[in-house]
C-alpha cells in the first residue's frame, strides 16, 4: 500500500500536469520553426507540392495529357518552351504528367498515415499499459514478425499478390507501417504508466479506459506527430518504389515511380522522360524531410 | 558467460519470428484470389490434373493443415516448384541468392566505412565548411531512393561517361571463375583469378554505392551528432588530462562509444538496403534473388514469393543477431543488461 503522503503527493503533480496540447502556442512554435532556414525552404516546396496537385487541371499547360492522351508527331521532344520537360514516347508533356502524379504520391501518404497510425497506437498504448503482462506479450511479438523482414519488400510481396492499383499499394504500404508506430507507442507508454498523475488517476479510481486515452495518450502523441511529420516523405518513397515496379497507379495514370520505369527504356536518348520525374521524386522527399526535421526541432524542443 | 546466453535467447526469439512470419506469409498466398493448381497448370490444362495437383499441394485439406505440410517441407529445404522457372525454388535460391549476398555486403561495407569517416570528420570540423558540406550531401544523399540513384548513375556513368560497367555481374570476354562461394569477387581472389576480380569489381561499384546512398548519409549524421555529444564527457577530459594526444582521445576514446547508435541504426539500414536491392538488381541486370523475387511477384509465383522472402527474413535476422553482438561488445551495459527488446 502506498501511503497517504505518496497520494497527496502525487495528486499535487497530476492537477500541476502540464497540458501538452500542440497548438496552445502557435505563435511561439511558429517562431521556432521558422527560425530555420531550411525548414522554410522544406515548407515552400511541400505547399507548392500541394497547391499545385490540388489546383493540377489549371496550372498545367496540357491537363489532357494527364490521361489516355496519344499524340505521336510529337512524341520524344526534348525540352523547350512549348514543353518545359519535354514530352514522352506518347507525345504527352512530361511537366503536366508530374504535377498530375503528385496526387497519387499525396493522396497515398494521407491514406496510408490515416489507416496506419490510430491501430498502431492504440496497439502500443495497450501492450505498454499492460507490459509484462501476456496482452504485452502476444501484441509485441505480432509486431516483431512485421519487422522482421525488410519493409519494402513485405510490402511489394502484398502489392504483387492483389491486383495492381492504387489502392492495394496503399493496403500493402499500411500493412507494413502500423508496427514502427506501435514500437513507439509502446516505448512512451510503458514509461509513462508509472508518472505520478497516472498512479493518482488510478488512486482515485479512474477506469482503465479513462487512464490509457485521457492521461497516457496526450503524452504519448508529441512523437507520433512528429514521427508522423517525418514519415510523409518515406510513404511517397516507398510508393514510388512500388510504383516502378509496375504495382501502383496504373497507366495511363501517371504516377512518378511509374514514369521514371517507362522512361529508362528509352534512355540515354531520351533522358528527359526519366530525368524529370526522378527529379520530382527527389523535390517531393526532400521537401517533406526538411518540414519534418523542422517540426521535429519544434516539438523537441519544447519537451526539453 | 554473459554474451552467450544473450545471443542464445536472442536467436530462440528470432526462430520464433521466423515462424510467426512464415505463418503471415502463408495466409498471405492463400487470400490470392484464384486455385493455385489451376495458376500453376495453366487455363488449358484438363481438369483431373489439375484436381490431381490440387491433391499433391494439400489444396483439399483445411488451413492449418495445408500450413502443416508447407512449413514442414520449408524445414527440410523443400518450398515447392517455381511456376516461372519451372525447377524447385530451392534450387533458384541456390542459383541467384550468392550474387545479391555478395552486392548486398559490399554495399553494407561502403555504407559502414564512409558513414563513419564522413561523420568523424563532420565531428572533427565541426561548423566549418566540411561539417555545412557533409550535412548539405546528406540532405539530398536521405532523399535520394536507391532506384533513382542507380538509374541517374546508370545515365552518368554507363551512357555520358562510360567508365563503369551498367549491367550484369562480369564482362563477357572474362571467363568467370569456378564457384566456390558463388560470389564472383570472392572466388576470383580465392583463385588468384585478378582480372576477374577486378571486372567484377567494376560491375559491383555503381549498384552497390545507389543501394549504400540512403543509409550512409543517416548514419554518418548520426555518427557526427553522437561524437559532438560525447566530446565534452567527463572520461574524456580525463584521458586528455592524462596527456593522451587529441587524435588518439579522438579515435580511440571518442569514436567507439560513439559508434553505438550508429552501429544500431545500420541493422535497419541493411534491412532497407536489402528491400532496395529488389529495385537496383532490377536495373542493373543483376542476376540475384531480388531479381527472381520480383519476377516472381510479377507473375503471382507464390512458393517463389513465399521463399524469398523467409530467405530474407532469415537474413535478417542474423544481420540484426550480428548488430547486436557489435553493439554489446561497444558497450558492456548491454551485455551485462537482461531485457533489450528484439
Amino acid at each position: 500500500m502506498r501511503n497517504s503522503n505518496q497520494f497527496n503527493n502525487a495528486i499535487a503533480i497530476s492537477l500541476a500536469k502540464p497540458k501538452s496540447i500542440f497548438w496552445t502556442n502557435l505563435g511561439r512554435n511558429w517562431f521556432k520553426f521558422s527560425r530555420n532556414a531550411l525548414s522554410i525552404l522544406g515548407l515552400v516546396i511541400v505547399l507548392g507540392i500541394i497547391i499545385s496537385a490540388i489546383l493540377a487541371p489549371w496550372v498545367t499547360p496540357y491537363p489532357e495529357h494527364a490521361g489516355p492522351f496519344v499524340d505521336f508527331d510529337n512524341a520524344g521532344q526534348p525540352p523547350s518552351l512549348g514543353h518545359l520537360f519535354g514530352t514522352d514516347n506518347f507525345g504527352r508533356d512530361v511537366l503536366t504528367r508530374i504535377i498530375f502524379s503528385f496526387r497519387g504520391a499525396l493522396i497515398m501518404a494521407i491514406v496510408v498515415l490515416a489507416l496506419a497510425v490510430p491501430p498502431g497506437v492504440l496497439l502500443g498504448l495497450i501492450a505498454g499499459y499492460f507490459q509484462g503482462t501476456w496482452i504485452d506479450t502476444v501484441i509485441m511479438r505480432i509486431t516483431d514478425i512485421f519487422l522482421a523482414v525488410p519493409p519494402l519488400i513485405l510490402a511489394l510481396a502484398i502489392a504483387s499478390v492483389l491486383e495492381p492499383n492504387l489502392m492495394n499499394a496503399m493496403i500493402a504500404v499500411t500493412v507494413m507501417w502500423w508496427p514502427w508506430y506501435t514500437r513507439l507507442v509502446y516505448g512512451m507508454a510503458s514509461s509513462v504508466k508509472n508518472e505520478y498523475f497516472v498512479i493518482a488517476a488510478e488512486l482515485t479510481g479512474a477506469s482503465k479506459f479513462h487512464i490509457i486515452f485521457r492521461e497516457i495518450l496526450p503524452n504519448c502523441l508529441s512523437p507520433v506527430f512528429t514521427k508522423m511529420a517525418l514519415d510523409v516523405g518515406w510513404v511517397i518513397l516507398i510508393g514510388a518504389s512500388l510504383s516502378f515496379v509496375g504495382l501502383g497507379e496504373q497507366p495511363p495514370t501517371p504516377a512518378l515511380g511509374q514514369m521514371v520505369s517507362d522512361g529508362a527504356r528509352y534512355m540515354p536518348t531520351f533522358w528527359w522522360m526519366t530525368v524529370f520525374p526522378a527529379l520530382a521524386i527527389v523535390l517531393t522527399i526532400l521537401g517533406f524531410n526538411l518540414t519534418g526535421d523542422g517540426i521535429r526541432d519544434m516539438l523537441e524542443t519544447r519537451m526539453g | 558467460m554473459k554474451l552467450g546466453s544473450f545471443l542464445l535467447r536472442r536467436l530462440l526469439l528470432s526462430i520464433l519470428v521466423i515462424i510467426g512470419l512464415s505463418i503471415v506469409i502463408f495466409i498471405i498466398a492463400r487470400v490470392v484470389p484464384g486455385d493455385p493448381a489451376r495458376m500453376a497448370l495453366g487455363p488449358r490444362a484438363p481438369e483431373d490434373v489439375v484436381q490431381r495437383l490440387r491433391q499433391e499441394m494439400y489444396l483439399d485439406k483445411p488451413l492449418p493443415e495445408q500450413y502443416f505440410y508447407w512449413i514442414k517441407g520449408v524445414f527440410s529445404g523443400d518450398f515447392g516448384r517455381s511456376l516461372v522457372t519451372k525447377r524447385p525454388v530451392l534450387e533458384d535460391i541456390k542459383e541467384y541468392l550468392p550474387a545479391t549476398m555478395e552486392l548486398a555486403i559490399f554495399a553494407g561495407i561502403l555504407m559502414a566505412v564512409f558513414a563513419i569517416l564522413l561523420g568523424t570528420l563532420a565531428a572533427r570540423f565541426r561548423d566549418t565548411w566540411v561539417d555545412s558540406l557533409i550535412r548539405i550531401l546528406s540532405y539530398f544523399g536521405v532523399a535520394i531512393p536507391a532506384f533513382v540513384a542507380a538509374i541517374i548513375f546508370m545515365l552518368l556513368f554507363g551512357y555520358l561517361w562510360p567508365v563503369l560497367p551498367a549491367l550484369g555481374r562480369i564482362s563477357p570476354g572474362i571467363s568467370p571463375p569456378v564457384t566456390i562461394t558463388g560470389m564472383l569477387s570472392l572466388d576470383s581472389l580465392i583463385q588468384g583469378n585478378f582480372g576477374a576480380f577486378w571486372d567484377s569489381l567494376k560491375h559491383l561499384l555503381l549498384p552497390a554505392v545507389a543501394l549504400s546512398l540512403g543509409g550512409l548519409f543517416q548514419e554518418a549524421r548520426i555518427t557526427r551528432s553522437s561524437m559532438v555529444d560525447n566530446m565534452h564527457k567527463d572520461f574524456l577530459s580525463a584521458e586528455r588530462g592524462y596527456g593522451i594526444p587529441e587524435r588518439v582521445v579522438m579515435f580511440k576514446y571518442l569514436l567507439k562509444p560513439s559508434l553505438i547508435p550508429t552501429v544500431s541504426v545500420m541493422g535497419l539500414d541493411f534491412a532497407s538496403l536489402l528491400g532496395n536491392a529488389f529495385l537496383v538488381e532490377m536495373i542493373f541486370n543483376w542476376p540475384g534473388i531480388s531479381r527472381y523475387g520480383i519476377s516472381a511477384m510479377l507473375h503471382k509465383d507464390l512458393n517463389a514469393i513465399s521463399a524469398v522472402i523467409i530467405v530474407f527474413g532469415a537474413v535478417f535476422v542474423v544481420v540484426n543477431i550480428f548488430v547486436d553482438v557489435i553493439v554489446a561488445l561497444l558497450d558492456p551495459r548491454i551485455r551485462l543488461s537482461t531485457a533489450r527488446g528484439t
